[in-house]
């Protein structure tokens, strides 16, 4: 609230002191303010009419019984003290605050018997301070948020989270092994000739040796491969250098889901 | 009397040659490739292609041809081939002179080259042996070529084929109507078992990056150490 204008606390001495100049001068209030602008007051600053007017119109709606939508300015403590000094008539500046403490008792016992309906008050005074406890209220929640935040809201998303995080890792782990396990399948190869041949595959200008078509093996080789495209490389060991006969093969690895043929290696 | 001598002299030269029979006998040849057939046509239609009339009356009534024969596997491992062939030239382009060109077309090409070395004809040709107690060896053959189409891209040598034990029969197809002498890369033996000599036909020391065969009708001289030289027939090859 700021403190160069009346506040609550100060509202029966502003009521004591505008109607006991009313009384006192026997005028009313839509002439007393001229004449106090008018009166030479020894307060230093110059004076608006406007602002006596003003403070008599808030006394004047502080009977009321009525809200009216009207703006209400409270007076400042400049217009408080130079009516102050207008109701002592006196040529040295009195401050309202002093008056108040000095006529404490009699201010008071005034009060009671005129005192201001309290919603009355409450739109003078309350205005501002609704806003202030708003803020305040605010201030309460975004606090009280924050400290609940860390004990109580955390702690059900982090398990939240270790419920999620688990089985999605699963469903990644299952979907992985599972396209390794589609993205792959066992071929034969075989050849029509009872010959030692060793087989390659071909990729990226490099031989990776996949097998050996031998006696043993019934000159069946058994072999994962990836499925699409590849390219084989073979050659005879039996001789002293093979290598020199060598052939390819260009194969289609088919799905797992579809039946495939085995590979049949062309003579070398 | 003295010309009674010579004529019984020159009546026996004959027998003699007559009770020393050839050692070694050609029992016939055959394919021992994938992707080739055997075809064969009558003899009359290569007249035309043989310049000697004396070599043409010695032609059997039906010539034997072994026939490129692509399936569709094949034909299209070739187009793959085709495209990154290519695509190195193009590179190759960009590339340093200095590189070695033999080893970049190895590197990149080798799955292709063992697919042209695996499509070449190779042929199987028998001998038996008359007398078991001697043996006999061969190590040259001589070719003789009546006829060849050159191919187009002939000139071109991207691939020098390796001489090694397998035997290669690298032919010189522009060289027709003479005899060319090529030394085997290892004797081989005709025992009492026989002898099946394989040999795989190239028309060039080089490989031209291409599957481009070409038609040849020629003959083999199989030269033995015994001196004996035995002739296959003519034959079509597609090289």
């Amino acid at each position: 609230m700021p403190p160069n204008s009346l506040n609550k606390d100060q509202l029966p001495g502003f009521i004591y002191l505008i109607d006991t100049i009313l009384k006192d001068s026997g005028k009313t209030e839509d002439n007393i303010y001229k004449e106090i602008a008018a009166w030479d007051s020894p307060n230093e600053k110059t004076r608006d009419f406007q602002a006596f007017f003003r403070a008599f119109k808030l006394r004047a709606y502080l009977k009321q019984d009525e809200v009216t939508t009207k703006k209400l300015n409270k007076p400042s403590i400049i217009t408080l003290n130079i009516l102050t000094s207008y109701y002592f008539e006196g040529k040295n500046p009195v401050h309202f605050k002093d008056f108040i403490e000095q006529y404490y008792d009699p201010i008071q016992s005034y009060y009671q018997e005129n005192k201001p309906l309290d919603y009355i008050i409450d739109t003078v005074f309350e205005t501002k301070k609704k806003e202030s406890d708003n803020i305040v209220s605010k201030q309460d929640l975004t606090t009280s948020q924050t400290e609940i935040t860390p004990n109580t809201r955390l702690k059900p998303i982090n398990t939240k989270k270790k419920k999620i995080l688990v089985p999605f890792f699963i469903v990644v782990a299952m979907c992985f092994f599972g396209y390794h396990l589609l993205s792959k399948r066992t071929v034969e190869i075989t050849s029509n000739q009872e010959k030692e041949i060793a087989v390659f595959i071909y990729s990226n200008n490099k031989l990776k040796e996949l097998g050996k078509l031998t006696e043993a093996n019934n000159y069946i080789l058994k072999t994962r491969l990836q499925k699409g495209k590849l390219e084989l490389y073979f050659y005879s060991t039996q001789d002293k250098d093979g290598k020199e006969y060598p052939g390819a093969e260009i194969i289609e690895v088919l799905p797992i889901w579809k039946p495939m043929d085995p590979v049949v290696l062309s003579k070398i | 009397m003295k010309n009674l001598y010579i004529f019984l002299i020159l009546l026996c030269v004959p027998n003699i040659q007559a009770q020393n029979p050839p050692q070694v006998k050609f029992l016939g040849m055959e394919l021992h490739t994938d992707y080739y057939r055997e075809d064969s046509y009558p003899k009359k239609l290569f007249i035309d292609y043989v310049t000697s009339d004396s070599l043409f009356l010695k032609f059997p009534e039906i010539i034997k041809s072994f026939e490129f024969n692509p399936d569709d596997g094949l034909i299209s491992f070739c187009k793959e081939c085709d495209l990154r062939v290519n695509r190195l030239k193009n590179d190759i382009k960009k590339q340093d002179k200095g590189k070695d060109l033999a080893s970049f077309w190895k590197e990149n090409l080798s799955i292709c080259y063992a697919k042209y070395i695996q499509t070449s004809p190779e042929l199987r040709f028998a001998f038996e042996l008359q007398e078991n107690n001697t043996t006999y060896h061969i190590k040259e053959v001589s070719v003789y070529v009546y006829y060849a189409k050159t191919a187009l891209s002939m000139d071109k040598d991207f691939f020098n084929h390796k001489k090694d034990e397998r035997e290669k029969l690298f032919i010189d197809i522009t060289k027709t109507n003479q005899e060319q002498l090529i030394k085997l890369s290892q004797a081989h033996a005709v025992k009492d078992g026989g002898l099946a000599l394989n040999l795989r036909l190239f028309p060039s020391k080089h490989w031209n990056v291409s599957f481009e065969k070409t038609k040849v009708l020629l003959h083999i001289n199989f030269k033995f150490t015994n001196g004996q030289i035995i002739q296959s027939t003519p034959f079509i090859v597609e090289i």
